[in-house]
């Protein structure tokens, strides 16, 4: 049985300025990701399918608050398979349980990590390409083999999240050149290549200078979060060239704000926001609750392969 | 002329609800309106009416149909200014009126201090609970920001009214005002002669006009360029901390203080200090890292 399918906004320990998270437990990676708040106090949600997004910041800026926020709306969903991959290993460590992979400070074990996931994605473009179809998505209409009547039921495979928190710890700090230039084409390929099979990478880092990862890897991600940038430079470096010059620039947060920063997702443009902020009790409990829905999701699905009739 | 006297003549001392240039715009206009209202209906009902009735009855009665759509056409044209007034005090005419009408009803059904003990125990009910309070607080100056918009727009707009040539000012249509956690969101519906472009660098004096510290001003749908949304900031709602909702969904977080997590790990406490850390033996190569 499914935990309730509405949270309880009851008065409690938790208090939340944010409205519950819609339709309820489990939720969707297709539907908008709660992020935090604008500066009008007003709720964002961005859309994480079909997305990448790029985290930029100083240190303390709120870089893995949000990586945080977005992994546990994904460890929440059951339609969405977890990759981590931290090298600091305890800011992404507490979803272990619910990911498919966690790799930590481990460039080899990295590499092998994003070969499979290439190998995946190409497969899975081969399925589509078979299927006469173009991307991933959550439902697809099909005829009932039983009843034959038109049903909606989830697609052939489920999107993939990776998160990487300190992406320049892989692409620029450990490993020989040729193990680090791997891992960023490696990367590369999978942002490139990987959205429209539900691969979503979730990046973050300090200054995604071209020293650190390839420029040619920072500008495939459409969706950028600057948190406080030590000057205007590196503000753009994070959201893109042009913003400082029209008044966008993350220089401007007090660093004694963290969490607060320059969004670029839905409207194209950046919008100051803070984002919700996780602490380690909450995140351990969010971990372990949502570990055991899919443990308990993985044995219905289990349970349910048991019943069908043998093939003939 | 009689009908341009129906603002002109007004009192010593008294109070100009309406400019008078703009009030003599709307003299001429009604003018017109009545002219092409009294002609429209009275071609239209001498037609229909040509089907059922003599023509030379049905052009009478097309007639004084004209005459009547003509003179119900000027009137309103004419007032339309104290209407307008009207319509933009309407929540404050309406609180006013049922309060009054609250306090006379129970006054005329018991006595007068029982109105007036029954009015003061609501108020106090309403405006001493924090949160019934911050409510209230926070919707009237939705209706102040409403009133301060309408006022500084029509202050930023009066050039362009000088250079259309006594065109009154034809101010953005002031729709829906809902509080924010930082200062209120109202959402504004411009009419022809302003753009979101015209708007963007007045956002200071926007923001002087609302006595608030910032306003930001974007578009409001992607259809239309007339619905723009003006944000009104007061507060920094950033500068707190903000929860996640997601731990709203998790039973052990929002039924008590025990998260249902280890409290000792199962690692043993060795190797923590650099003092419990050995010289590593000596670099094999000098390629290659920690990985």
């Amino acid at each position: 049985m499914l935990p309730v399918a509405v949270a309880n906004t009851a008065s409690g320990p938790v208090k939340s300025g944010l409205p519950p998270v819609k339709p309820g437990l489990p939720l969707s990676i297709f539907e908008p990701v709660p992020v935090g708040i604008d500066e009008f106090g007003m709720q964002v949600l961005i859309r994480l399918i079909w997305r990448n997004l790029l985290i930029g910041g100083e240190p303390g800026a709120g870089k893995s608050a949000l990586l945080n926020v977005l992994v546990a709306y994904a460890a929440l969903c059951l339609n969405c398979k977890l990759i981590l991959l931290d090298g600091k290993q305890v800011e992404l460590g507490q979803w272990r349980k619910c990911a498919e992979a966690f790799v930590g400070p481990d460039i080899a074990q990295a590499f092998l990590l994003l070969t499979r996931l290439q190998t995946m994605m190409d497969n899975r473009y081969a399925f589509l390409l078979d299927a006469e179809r173009r991307k991933v998505v959550e439902k697809i209409q099909t005829r009932s083999p039983v009843t034959g009547e038109v049903i909606w039921v989830p697609d052939a495979f489920l999107p993939y999240v990776v998160a990487i928190d300190e992406i320049a710890y892989y692409s620029a700090t450990v490993g020989d050149k040729k193990q680090r230039d791997s891992f960023s084409e490696l990367l590369r390929d999978l942002v490139a290549r990987g959205r429209a099979v539900g691969i979503i990478v979730i990046a973050a880092t300090q200054r995604p200078s071209s020293d650190i990862i390839p420029t040619s890897l920072r500008d495939l991600f459409a969706w950028r979060f600057a948190g406080r940038c030590t000057n205007d430079s590196s503000s753009d470096i994070v959201l893109g060239r042009g913003w400082v010059e029209k008044g966008w620039s993350a220089n401007m947060i007090s660093p004694n704000n963290p969490g607060a920063g320059l969004l670029i997702a839905e409207g194209g443009s950046p919008q100051l926001v803070k984002t919700a902020y996780l602490d380690d009790r909450t995140c351990a409990a969010i971990a372990a609750y949502a570990a055991g829905l899919r443990a308990e999701h993985r044995a219905e699905q289990q349970r349910n392969m048991r019943l069908l009739p043998p093939a003939v | 002329m009689a009908r341009r006297k129906l603002f002109a003549a007004a009192p010593v001392g008294a109070v100009a609800v309406v400019e008078p240039p703009v009030s003599q715009w709307y003299a001429r206009r009604a003018g017109v309106a009545a002219v092409v209202a009294g002609l429209v209906a009275d071609a239209l009902l001498t037609a229909a009416l040509s089907v059922f009735c003599p023509l030379l009855l049905a052009v009478v009665l097309g007639a004084l149909a004209g005459v009547l759509a003509a003179v119900v056409t000027a009137v309103l044209v004419r007032v339309w200014p104290v209407l307008r007034v009207l319509w933009w005090w309407s929540v404050e005419i309406t609180v006013a009126v049922a309060v009054a009408g609250g306090w006379v009803t129970v006054a005329h059904l018991s006595a007068w201090w029982i109105a007036s003990v029954v009015s003061l125990a609501v108020s106090l009910a309403v405006l001493v609970p924090r949160r019934s309070r911050r409510f209230v607080w926070a919707w009237l100056w939705c209706l102040v920001v409403r009133h301060r918009l309408r006022v500084c727009f029509a202050t930023l707009v009066r050039s362009q009214a000088r250079a259309a040539g006594g065109r009154p000012v034809v101010l953005p249509l002031l729709l829906w005002a809902r509080p924010t956690l930082a200062g209120e969101r109202v959402w504004l519906w411009l009419r022809a002669g302003l753009s979101l472009e015209d708007l963007e660098g007045k956002a200071g004096l926007i923001a002087v006009a609302c006595i608030a510290k910032q306003v930001r001003i974007a578009a409001g749908s992607e259809r239309y360029a007339a619905l723009v949304r003006v944000d009104v900031s007061r507060r920094d709602p950033l500068s707190g901390r903000i929860d996640s909702p997601l731990a709203l969904f998790i039973p052990s977080l929002r039924d008590d203080n025990e998260a249902d997590v280890p409290v000792s790990p199962a690692v043993p406490l060795v190797g923590l200090e650099l003092a419990d850390i050995e010289d590593p033996a000596s670099e094999p190569s000098r390629r290659g890292g920690r990985g």
